[in-house]
């Protein structure tokens, strides 16, 4: 009896692991899936968990990754409002949003769905950009760069027909690259290194000038220092001046003296240094010669008399 | 034939009481006993295999029933975090999802599955949109190209700049995981998604900086400005990261590299012109400001000088006074032969000319230098100070 009862457990389990592998599927947390009878398109199932199916070949399980996905553009010439060329590489960021519309439309394949969204993408892109001027991907005012809007609208512009039509979400939109036609950055380089020359000759005048401004306010400044020194020296002579008239004064009490006092002391400072002095017999003390000499003839005569 | 293997045969029916086809009954002891089939040693032989082997079976199923539920064990290392799965679906909510290190038990597939995630390690992604066209090998050396006169479109890459000049500029950015569940359920390939957001950062910060700025003067304030874009586009996307480090490097284009170089060195050598002018302007006013102290000492030397002789002056005045008073013409006279002696020996040459006879008059004629010859070195300072 109980080998019985152990035959019928075990005949019991493989049974349901035989069912589940006909009649139950996963949808795994990254994935959507459509179910279909008979190749009709049966549900939809978004959520994660355990499933329900028919066997095969009754219905049969489509399974889609729905996790975010990133699609780039090629580089390609547009032009902008202003009629200026402009390169530019986009990059969208899409999700699977009705796997029933993905499935119908491209049997499941993503790169050929990608190859429908490049031309919508395209579309939109030259159409966004063509009505905005350069200025609003080039501008050194941060509040003129258009760059949000600009990937808001190329997003806009292909939402709708790439959900309705495709099945696929556009989350986002970014430009990847920007650049120029390859003559144009030739011409760019050319008038990178003119410029570069001009600040070269800019800058040098600048400093030279500059340099001299400021030596020549020095030498201003130091003129001015020296003017107010000897003012000032002139002042201070001037101020001692002043007083000594008050001491000269006392000098009022004997003209006479005071004058010979101060001839004698400026006649002393001025042969102080250097000084040659060419004088006549007369000159005292040199008249005691005369006096000598007279002196001496004097006594020789009377010695001569005796 | 055995009692075991008797009563593994299966019993015979009881024969009835009366047979039908001869119309008289009959009694038990007129039944012929049936006599069983011979059982021949094969079939029982396969008999026994089969009964062993069923028991084989069972244990291996349940043995491996046993691993199976054993398989279901997994632990989760410190750098890293784990998310369960049952039947596809994440097991709990919010951040109860998150397996934090350590032995864990999970239904083993196709029931449950496990998924591991290391948050611990620092990723990085890098940029080069905007960059030169290298090899690895120029990578890796940090070699770059030579300088050709444009730029090719999807070959070069360049970044436009503010002023509608071109420059090259990457950037390497370093992160971590911080919300796992959406790194790992929400996005195919993140790091695909984080370059195109950096390059965007890198084509939007150059699109509103001045090439000057970006390669030389603001360096910081673009590479800020990088950092801002990137992760407004992370928080834009959602893409469950956060940001560690940024390195961006810009460069000006091989063609006009040297012109900007020339530019660098101009400015520098402008800065040196200016600074030798200020050291200049600096030594000739200290130098006015020494000589204006000179000039002003000079004058209250000078002042001094005045005062302190015309003081020295009026006393010598007051003492002689009295004594030239007293007798004015020897005062005088001896007065001036005392300064005469002073001034004739202090005199650095003396000449008495000789009188001229009576009647008779004189020429004097002096042939002067403007110096006195002097000996020795010092006629060269004498020279010059005159």
């Amino acid at each position: 009896m109980n080998k019985r009862l152990i035959s019928l457990i075990t005949g019991i389990i493989l049974l349901l692991i035989f069912a589940s592998i006909l009649f139950i599927f996963q949808v795994r947390q990254s994935e959507v899936a459509v179910v279909t009878t008979f190749g009709s398109y049966s549900r939809t199932i978004e959520e994660p968990g355990m499933q329900f199916k028919m066997p095969w070949p009754i219905q049969k399980v489509y399974k889609f990754d729905n996790r975010l996905q990133s699609f780039e553009r090629k580089f390609e010439q547009t032009t902008t409002g202003d009629a200026k060329p402009l390169i530019i590489e986009v990059y969208v960021g899409w999700r699977i949003s009705d796997p029933r519309i993905f499935l119908e439309r491209f049997n499941g394949d993503v790169l050929k769905a990608e190859r429908n969204l490049e031309s919508l993408v395209r579309d939109a892109k030259n159409s966004v950009i063509g009505q905005h001027p350069f200025r609003d991907l080039i501008s050194p005012r941060e509040e003129d760069l258009k760059f949000d809007d600009i990937e808001s609208e190329i997003v806009e512009a292909i939402q709708s027909e790439a959900k309705d039509g495709y099945g696929m979400q556009v989350e986002f939109a970014g430009i990847k690259q920007l650049g120029l036609p390859e003559s144009n950055t030739q011409k760019v380089f050319e008038r990178m290194r003119a410029d570069r020359q001009r600040l070269v000759k800019q800058y040098q005048g600048e400093g030279e000038s500059r340099a001299m401004e400021i030596r020549s306010r020095a030498e201003a400044e130091s003129t001015r220092i020296l003017n107010e020194a000897r003012a000032k020296a002139i002042e201070i002579e001037g101020q001692a001046e002043a007083q000594a008239n008050e001491y000269y004064k006392v000098f009022q009490e004997n003209p006479e003296l005071a004058e010979l006092l101060l001839g004698l002391e400026a006649l002393e400072a001025a042969t102080r240094e250097k000084t040659t002095i060419v004088a006549d017999p007369t000159t005292p003390p040199f008249n005691l010669f005369r006096e000598g000499v007279k002196a001496l003839g004097e006594n020789k005569s009377a010695g001569d008399l005796k | 034939m055995s009692d075991h293997q008797k009563s593994d045969l299966p019993d015979l029916p009881d024969l009835p009481e009366k047979i039908q086809s001869t119309g008289s009954p009959v009694t038990k002891a007129e039944q012929v006993p049936l006599v069983r089939p011979v059982e021949d040693s094969t079939t029982m032989a396969l008999a026994d295999a089969l009964s062993s082997s069923f028991k084989i079976i069972q244990g291996l199923m349940v043995g491996l029933f046993v691993i199976f539920l054993g398989s279901g064990f997994f632990t989760v290392e410190p750098n890293e975090v784990a998310v369960k799965l049952r039947f596809g679906r994440p097991v709990g909510t919010g951040e109860e999802r998150v397996l934090q290190q350590g032995l864990h038990w999970s239904p083993p597939s196709p029931i449950g599955e496990v998924v591991k995630i290391p948050i611990g390690e620092t990723r990085s992604v890098i940029a080069t949109n905007c960059w030169y066209a290298v090899t690895p090998e120029m990578e890796i050396s940090g070699q770059l190209p030579y300088a050709t006169s444009s730029l090719r479109p999807g070959v070069d890459g360049y970044a436009l700049t503010a002023d509608g000049n071109i420059i090259h500029a990457r950037a390497d950015a370093k992160y971590l995981i911080s919300d796992p569940v959406a790194f790992e359920f929400d996005f195919l390939d993140v790091e695909d998604l984080l370059r195109n957001a950096l390059n965007n950062a890198l084509l939007f910060a150059s699109a509103q900086t001045t090439a000057d700025d970006a390669l030389y003067r603001d360096r910081a304030g673009f590479k800020d400005r990088v950092r801002l874009r990137f992760l407004s586009n992370v928080q834009k996307a959602k893409l469950g990261i956060t940001l560690q480090s940024l390195d961006v490097q810009t460069f000006p284009p091989m063609f006009v590299k040297e012109a900007f170089e020339q530019v660098t060195q101009t400015e520098q050598s402008v800065s040196q012109m200016r600074n030798e002018a200020e050291g200049d302007a600096s030594e000739t006013l200290r130098r006015a400001q020494g000589q204006a102290q000179a000039l002003i000492n000079q004058g209250i030397s000078r002042s001094n000088l005045i005062t302190s002789r015309v003081i020295a002056d009026a006393k010598v005045f007051e003492q002689l006074k009295p004594h030239y008073e007293a007798n004015p013409s020897f005062f005088r006279s001896r007065l001036l032969i005392e300064r005469m002696g002073r001034i004739l020996t202090q005199a650095h040459d003396t000449w008495l000319l000789p009188m001229a006879g009576e009647g008779r008059t004189q020429e004097l004629r002096l042939q002067l230098n403007r110096e006195p010859t002097l000996t020795g070195g010092n006629q060269d300072s004498e020279d010059g100070n005159n």
